[in-house]
């Protein structure tokens, strides 16, 4: 009997699921009035003159959903405010698994996410055609610098809204403990390097290094380069120089040496970047090296916080720059609705958008018009020149059949913090694979 | 042809399960396959080029060494999961099929794990193992092993086998619970029969049980191997894509994870022009692998049901 | 019952301490979401100044996580239930019945196991929008219903071990195959089908590939796509991490803890005697 009554139950569930199915089927094809939160409802209510809203779908980073979702939620508010005849389906679906099945599939939403030159990506979409150039759309660009700029063109045309923000890394230390040992900040390589010994000598891993994580390992990398090579690196650039430059050679030893004298702590090569950030908002390290894009989540850890720049022997503070792709969004070329679209676009390109997100999250500006969020920003915003992105000169000598960025990320950093090579191997590896113009 | 299907009831009872699993899961197996025969960087147009991309997966020395390396960890986790694992499963379904006191409690905690994403747990196993903040060095901190403080999560020479614990840690309860679902249909009489006959404790496991689970246990091999060549999660949470230090964590996979999505262009000649095409041929070459031992398993243990 | 208890408790004391492990790791990330952010990231080890349930309230009120463990929910219940329909019937079909290509067949279900599902996608999101089911839960429902190799295979097993006479009796009464199947066999295959709804519900409430790529409004996604956006940025949200995985995990773990006294004991014995 018992059974009998688990096969009835099973049956029925399996009809009602039939019933439900064919409910949301005929729901989504009635339109696209799927899921009307009441917030949505009242977005509708606003466009009263008498058109039907045009429906604008945007997919948002995905893996930054957690960061950016509020700031988002009020960005999008004002933009519906000031242009209430658009409807916007603002959605944290992108991923890079989802884009690239969109991509196949030839349904993308009408904005997303770019990268701008970061990557080589958009120049690919550009080239298969996937972009809507967005010279003619009166999109405003007179805030904006060249190098910003560039960073949204390709083949002199706009793809995507310029960034405003700078991303680079930042010394975070605690303040507690440079306080109970009596030391100051550096102002020269020489100091910095003095401020590790005295740590290592009181007995206190002096920098936190997660060995495990592919990105946050190599951050001291990409702040050392600049410090030390950033006229190397300009001339790689300029087609001037090889990777094989002293300095350049130096900024990887400096990488190892820190590494081999234990200034990033015992059995580094094993902390993850959970157990990384962990150790330095507990205390357990004087400093961090890590992006200024995490300001916010250290900010609220409660620790007594401060951040430097990395000076060079000169004292001047050479940092890595590379824009924030926070807020920078292309269109879709199969859009319904280019011109709505990029007045998305165009929204995300404006002050008042760029003063949420600022407000928000707190990064630090390139653009003067916004206001810093805090003093946090404005010790973050504290260096002298913004020199290169070691990925970034990497990837400009990469090919189609030689991935030189990826060459340092994967196999020359992992082998420089275990002394497997030496500073000059790591270059000489690099420079074998590096095409130069 | 209603007479037909009268004479094969057995279609009816297949087509509808038939239908679905063909249209969502053989059929895209299909379209990887004809993927894996050209040069594609997953968005643009394909080129075909014949098996070409199987033939530079074997002679590429870099692609043929993360292979075997790729190949030789998942056998190692194989390897551990039939030695180690499949014998404690089936003590425990042996203990709780006993009824030991407080078997329920014991079944739940030890399928518990389950449940838990592995993110979690990869972040549990921080807040446990970690050198600083981890609660088990403070442990040993204190009964004075100060010496073996260390992030015993991430050290890379364990690297292959703190993967293997941590997924047989979540995953040894549900081949337990099946244990214990084939040793309750075991009819009692038998049991009975034994312990009238005074056979003791391992005894009966060993002369009654075992036999009689037979089938139960093959079929766990079967699915311990292809979970054991599929394993995925813990590789990429604890080393991200590149495999880890060296590839110490690499398994075949995230092999093919990386070159398919991950942009590793650094291995020489088919950079992420051909991502997708490679990525699909790795796929297909472990889908074999896989494929051409569990054959060889089914066929044995069928056969060994079948002489009986 | 005539098992007889072992005095010997050294298994006991095994069972014991690895459950304790369990239960430790579950209480501490219990213990943890009560904990406000700041303190489990600058104190996280120490004795906590203070315990909250802001967090679980945040995640209530100000997050959609309701909807989440709605979606995840019914995408389990449907699929499950397809599932368990599909397998048991194709399962019968190749256990019960002497025909020609069984093996293969066999083999042919059992090949779903052995390839990488990130691979099948794009041609399984074409099918799914052409029926105009992207972003609904149904479109996965119908994807995971057709994820049934593991099932097929368990159930074959078990149909293809049980006696023949069984299959002779039933026929003799003159009932049709599909009473047959119906009102004796699937009965019967309740242990296996227990067992089988468990550790599919369990993948099924874990995977997070196929939501992430199909349910893109913030409204239809399940809670694995919830911890992740939680766990990816862990600096900032390390609170709703582990609260939204106690919610994941506990619940579930309470009812596993009732169902399978009941259905294990009950169903397993009566089953087999039929």
């Amino acid at each position: 009997m018992k059974t009998r009554k688990i096969i009835c139950t099973l049956l029925v569930f399996v009809m009602l699921g039939a019933v439900l199915l064919a409910g949301c089927g005929s729901e989504k094809n009635g339109g696209q009035a799927d899921g009307p939160t009441s917030k949505e409802a009242a977005k509708e209510g606003q466009g009263q003159e008498g058109k039907k809203p045009a429906l604008i779908k945007v997919w948002g980073d995905l893996s930054n959903q957690a960061v950016l979702e509020k700031s988002y939620e009020m960005i999008n508010k004002a933009f519906t405010e000031k242009y209430p005849h658009i409807k916007l389906e603002f959605d944290f679906a992108q991923s890079e698994q989802s884009l690239s099945v969109a991509i196949q599939a030839n349904e993308l939403p009408d904005c997303f996410m770019v990268q701008g030159d970061k990557t080589p990506k958009m120049k690919e979409y550009v080239k298969i055609g996937m972009l809507l150039p967005l010279d003619e759309y009166n999109i405003d660009l007179s805030r904006y610098s060249e190098a910003e700029i560039r960073y949204a063109t390709v083949d002199g045309k706009l793809y995507c809204s310029p960034p405003s923000f700078f991303d680079t890394n930042i010394v975070y230390y605690n303040k507690d403990i440079f306080n109970e040992h009596g030391l100051s900040l550096p102002g020269t390589w020489d100091e910095f390097i003095a401020l590790n010994e005295t740590l290592l000598e009181k007995g206190i891993t002096p920098i936190g290094f997660p060995g495990v994580s592919e990105w946050n390992r190599s951050w001291p990398v990409f702040a050392f380069m600049p410090a030390h090579a950033n006229d190397a690196l300009q001339a790689i650039m300029d087609g001037k120089g090889d990777l094989m430059q002293p300095e350049i050679i130096q900024a990887f030893k400096y990488y190892r040496d820190f590494a081999e004298k234990g200034y990033f702590g015992k059995d580094f090569v094993a902390v993850d970047k959970s157990g990384w950030k962990l150790s330095f908002t507990n205390g357990k390290c004087a400093m961090i090296v890590d992006g200024t894009w995490n300001n916010a989540a250290y900010s609220e850890s409660g620790l007594n916080l401060g951040r430097f720049s990395i000076p060079n022997k000169d004292g001047i503070r050479i940092v890595q720059s590379s824009f924030s792709n926070f807020m920078t969004y292309a269109v879709s070329a199969n859009t319904k609705h280019p011109e709505e679209a990029a007045r998305y676009i165009d929204f995300l390109s404006g002050l008042e958008a760029q003063q949420i997100l600022e407000d928000n999250i707190g990064l630090v500006p390139t653009i003067n018009d916004i206001v810093p969020k805090d003093e946090g920003v404005k010790e973050m915003a504290r260096f002298d020149v913004a020199g290169w992105n070691l990925y970034a000169v990497l990837s400009s000598l990469s090919t189609d059949n030689s991935n030189v960025s990826e060459k340092l990320m994967k196999e020359v950093i992992p082998k420089l913090m275990t002394s497997d090579i030496t500073a000059e191997e790591a270059a000489k590896i690099l420079h074998e694979m590096a095409t130069y113009n | 042809m209603i007479d037909r299907l009268k004479k094969r009831p057995y279609i009816f009872f297949i087509l509808p399960g038939f239908l679905l699993y063909s249209l969502f899961v053989v059929y895209p197996i299909f379209s990887a396959f004809f993927t894996s025969l050209t040069e594609w960087s997953g968005i643009g147009p394909k080129s075909f080029v014949g098996f070409d991309n199987y033939i530079e997966l074997f002679k590429n020395k870099q692609f043929f060494t993360q292979l075997t390396n790729a190949l030789k960890h998942n056998l190692i986790i194989f390897a551990l999961n039939t030695g180690v694992v499949l014998p404690v499963q089936i003590y425990m379904a042996y203990t709780i099929y006993n009824g030991i006191r407080g078997y329920r409690f014991f079944q739940s905690m030890i399928f518990a794990p389950q449940f838990i994403s592995s993110t979690v747990i990869v972040f549990m196993g921080t807040l446990v193992l970690d050198m600083n903040i981890g609660i088990f060095n403070r442990i040993l901190e204190w009964i004075g092993l100060t010496g073996w403080v260390r992030p015993w999560l991430g050290l890379p020479q364990y690297g292959i086998y703190i993967v293997w614990l941590l997924a047989a840690w979540a995953g040894v309860g549900v081949g337990m619970m099946f244990l214990v679902g084939a040793m309750k249909m075991i009819p009692e009489e038998n049991m009975e029969a034994a312990i009238i006959d005074g056979a003791g404790y391992w005894r009966r496991l060993f002369s009654i049980i075992l036999p009689q689970i037979r089938t139960t246990i093959f079929n766990l091999l079967i699915l311990t191997y292809i979970f054991s060549m599929t394993s995925f999660d813990f590789s990429f949470l604890l080393g991200g894509v590149a495999g880890g230090i060296n590839y110490s964590l690499d398994v075949m996979s995230l092999f093919f994870y990386r070159v398919a999505f991950g942009s590793d262009g650094e291995i020489g000649g088919t950079l992420d022009r051909n991502a997708m095409g490679m990525g699909t041929t790795i796929a297909c070459v472990m889908f074999c692998f896989i494929l051409i031992m569990a054959l060889l398993q089914l066929y044995f243990s069928y056969r060994k049901s079948e002489v009986e | 019952m005539y098992r007889i208890k072992r005095k010997v408790t050294a298994d006991s004391l095994i069972l014991r301490i690895y459950s304790m492990f369990a239960a430790f790791i579950l209480i501490y990330m219990t213990y943890n979401s009560f904990r406000p952010k700041a303190d489990l990231l600058s104190n996280t080890l120490g004795i906590p100044r203070r315990l909250t349930l802001e967090t679980y309230i945040n995640l209530f009120t100000g997050s959609k996580f309701p909807y989440f463990i709605l979606g995840s929910i019914i995408i389990l219940v449907f699929s499950l239930a397809l599932i368990v329909m599909l397998s048991s019937m194709v399962a019968y079909g190749i256990g019960r019945f002497n025909f020609r290509l069984r093996k293969g067949l066999l083999l042919y279900f059992l090949m779903g196991l052995m390839f990488p599902v990130q691979l099948g996608i794009v041609p399984i999101f074409l099918i799914i929008r052409s029926w105009g089911l992207l972003d609904t839960h149904t479109g996965v429902i119908l994807v995971y219903a057709a994820g049934i190799s593991m099932p097929v295979l368990l159930l074959t097993v078990f149909f293809q071990n049980l006696s023949r006479d069984i299959y002779e009796s039933a026929k003799i009464d003159g009932a049709s195959e599909w009473r047959i199947f119906q009102s004796i066999m699937f009965p019967m295959a309740s242990p296996v089908i227990f067992s089988i709804c468990i550790i599919m519900s369990v993948q099924i409430w874990n995977k997070f590939f196929m939501p992430l790529i199909f349910l893109q409004s913030e409204v239809k996604k399940t809670i694995p796509l919830g911890i992740m956006k939680y766990t990816q940025n862990l600096m900032y949200t390390v609170d709703i991490a582990m609260a939204s995985s106690v919610i994941a995990t506990v619940p579930i773990l309470f009812a596993f803890f009732l169902f399978s006294r009941k259905i294990l004991e009950g169903v397993a014995a009566g089953g087999v005697k039929g």
